[in-house]
């Protein structure tokens, strides 16, 4: 019978069907804008130095969550104690949301240098995610200021400049100066706690 | 003057205007109806006058009533039910359903209906409190949000009526 | 996007004058369906009137579609939004005991300040009962203290707990629905009109 009342229903069904092919979605992570982004982007408190990282390490920081984002053979062949490998391709695939998803650990993402590390941070801000970082630099840095610290020029020598040469100069022994480097390593990748991002205020309702 | 008091919404458009209701009461506050909430916060509120103590030491009460002050929870609904109150009177008077009554069926006597009424809401209000929640709160919008809680509620309030209505019967028809 | 008040989009200070306008719709569409009416609620059970029933899912499918639909043009942010938690136990015993004094007093919370709105002295007296029932299980309470906080499942989903998608569910629902009203509308047709 074609009364109005079916039409409505028929109309009602079609929504329905509708929605079942339609993708689920999360608007639980908000999206940011490009230009937040842009303004985010020249802004240094987004990196790390080597030293500060090498500074959390030391101290077993375990707000500290090191990302390598480069390849598999790459990671396995060196990486930062306690950093967890995943790779650029992969960065943004459903195993690795628990790592972005949390409001706990400051990530840091570091590659050889720092244009995929950017890159990384860029796609990984974009979806909404907190608490990103890049280490300046990248391993290259690492190597030339903490595994192989050079005595700066007697000439420019200052407090502060003595001051850091030391702090690296130890940091170059706790991590071995580099003579590893190129060994693959067995490493324990130290456990990341991983909490997933909660509801901030509880929202009240019921009868 | 055509008697307009017995004509009534179209149900499923009355259903339609109440989904969309509750649609915009999520999407502003994010939270649906209810009812049964603001009577509690009526029974606390009287019995925290009357005793503040005794409420202090009430498991189930005390959580109503944090360092002397309503929480927000009570307010919501009870402005949300006075709301209700102007509606219904707002529409009754457009429909000319003012009538100071005691609806029964004109099987039993007004007094009966009277004893009824009382003991159904003593029943019912005692339901809320173990049930979290009432037709409104519980089930329709626990329904509306596709909440478990909501359709066990909804099920139990509905299945309950259809297993007791036989035993009542001679009230109703 | 939504919910607009959790989010900080809206001032807290609007959150009772909204509450007061959705009550006021909400009151409003109520009474116009005759819900002000003890004699055609308690007519979803005896077959001759399913007004209740009718509104009833037609508001929870309207609602339901409606956040689905929400969510997927990213209007509001499904998990901020109140959800009912689930205990088992006490969800299903409380509920028989609602649905007992929905056929003994005739009414529901909601339905009752309704019907006291427009003069009905038994809807008056029937939330009379309902503040003594509710200060009765409160005063009585740690007698059922268990009872209460028993088979705590948490804020979950019915399409969860069917191990299905949402949207699928409320495909489901819709059709459930429908077929609902279909049947009882020839059922209201067979039984005898009860005159209110």
């Amino acid at each position: 019978m074609i009364t109005r009342r079916a039409i409505i229903m028929v109309i009602v069904l079609l929504l329905a069907v509708w929605l079942v092919f339609l993708p689920e979605k999360d608007n639980s992570i908000k999206q940011i804008d490009p230009e937040q982004i842009h303004y985010e982007l020249n802004q240094k408190t987004r990196f790390f130095t080597t030293d500060e990282v090498a500074d959390l390490l030391i101290n077993e920081d375990p707000s500290l969550a090191l990302i390598d984002i480069r390849s598999v053979e790459e990671f396995n062949k060196f990486n930062l104690p306690g950093s967890v490998n995943i790779p650029l391709e992969n960065l943004l695939s459903e195993e690795y949301e628990s790592y972005f998803k949390q409001n706990y650990t400051k990530n840091v993402l570091y590659g050889n240098g720092t244009v995929l590390s950017d890159q990384a941070w860029m796609l990984l801000r974009r979806i909404g995610y907190d608490n990103l970082f890049v280490m300046q630099g990248g391993l290259n840095a690492w190597v030339e200021t903490i595994l192989q610290p050079t005595l700066p020029e007697l000439a420019k020598v200052d407090v502060g400049e003595m001051d850091k040469y030391l702090f690296r100069k130890a940091a170059s022994q706790y991590f071995g100066q580099g003579e590893q480097a190129s060994v693959v390593e067995e490493k324990v990748i130290k456990k990341v706690i991983i909490q997933k991002k909660r509801v901030v205020s509880e929202v009240a309702g019921g009868c | 003057m055509k008697d307009k008091s017995k004509t009534y919404l179209n149900p499923y458009l009355a259903g339609f205007l109440l989904g969309m209701t509750m649609l915009l009461s999520i999407f502003f506050a994010g939270r649906g109806l209810g009812a049964s909430g603001a009577m509690k916060s009526v029974v606390v509120t009287a019995y925290d006058a009357i005793s503040h103590n005794a409420v202090a030491n009430n498991h189930l009460f005390s959580k109503y009533v944090v360092n002397n002050e309503h929480s927000p929870l009570r307010s919501w609904l009870v402005l949300e039910v006075l709301g209700v109150l102007l509606g219904a009177i707002i529409s009754g008077a457009l429909m000319g359903r003012f009538k100071l009554k005691i609806e029964h069926s004109p099987k039993i006597s007004s007094k009966r209906r009277i004893i009824f009424a009382i003991i159904g809401g003593v029943l019912f209000g005692f339901g809320t409190q173990l049930g979290r929640g009432c037709t409104s709160g519980a089930a329709l919008s626990g329904m509306s949000v596709l909440a478990t809680a909501g359709f066990i509620s909804m099920l139990a309030i509905f299945g309950g009526a259809y297993i007791f209505a036989y035993f009542f019967r001679k009230n109703w028809i | 996007m939504g919910p607009l008040i959790p989010n900080g989009i809206i001032s807290p200070e609007w959150n009772l004058v909204i509450a007061f306008i959705i009550g006021i719709s909400f009151g409003f569409i109520l009474e116009q369906a005759g819900f002000s009416s003890s004699r055609k609620l308690v007519g979803v059970f005896y077959g001759y009137d399913f007004v209740v029933l009718r509104v009833f899912f037609t508001a929870a499918l309207t609602a339901a579609i409606g956040l689905t639909f929400f969510n997927y043009f990213g209007w509001i942010n499904l998990s901020a939004i109140y959800i009912n938690p689930t205990f088992v136990s006490s969800a299903i015993i409380g509920g028989s005991i609602m649905g007992l004094g929905f056929v003994v007093g005739g009414f529901c919370p909601g339905t009752s300040v309704c019907a006291a709105a427009i003069g009905k002295i038994d809807a008056m007296l029937f939330i009379g009962g309902i503040i003594l029932g509710i200060f009765l299980f409160g005063v009585s309470f740690p007698l059922f203290e268990n009872l209460y906080m028993a088979n705590d499942l948490g804020k979950i989903f019915v399409f969860d707990s069917l191990g299905m998608s949402r949207a699928v569910f409320v495909l489901i629902l819709a059709v459930v629905a429908f077929a609902a009203f279909i049947i009882t509308a020839r059922i209201e047709k067979k039984i005898k009109k009860v005159d209110y």
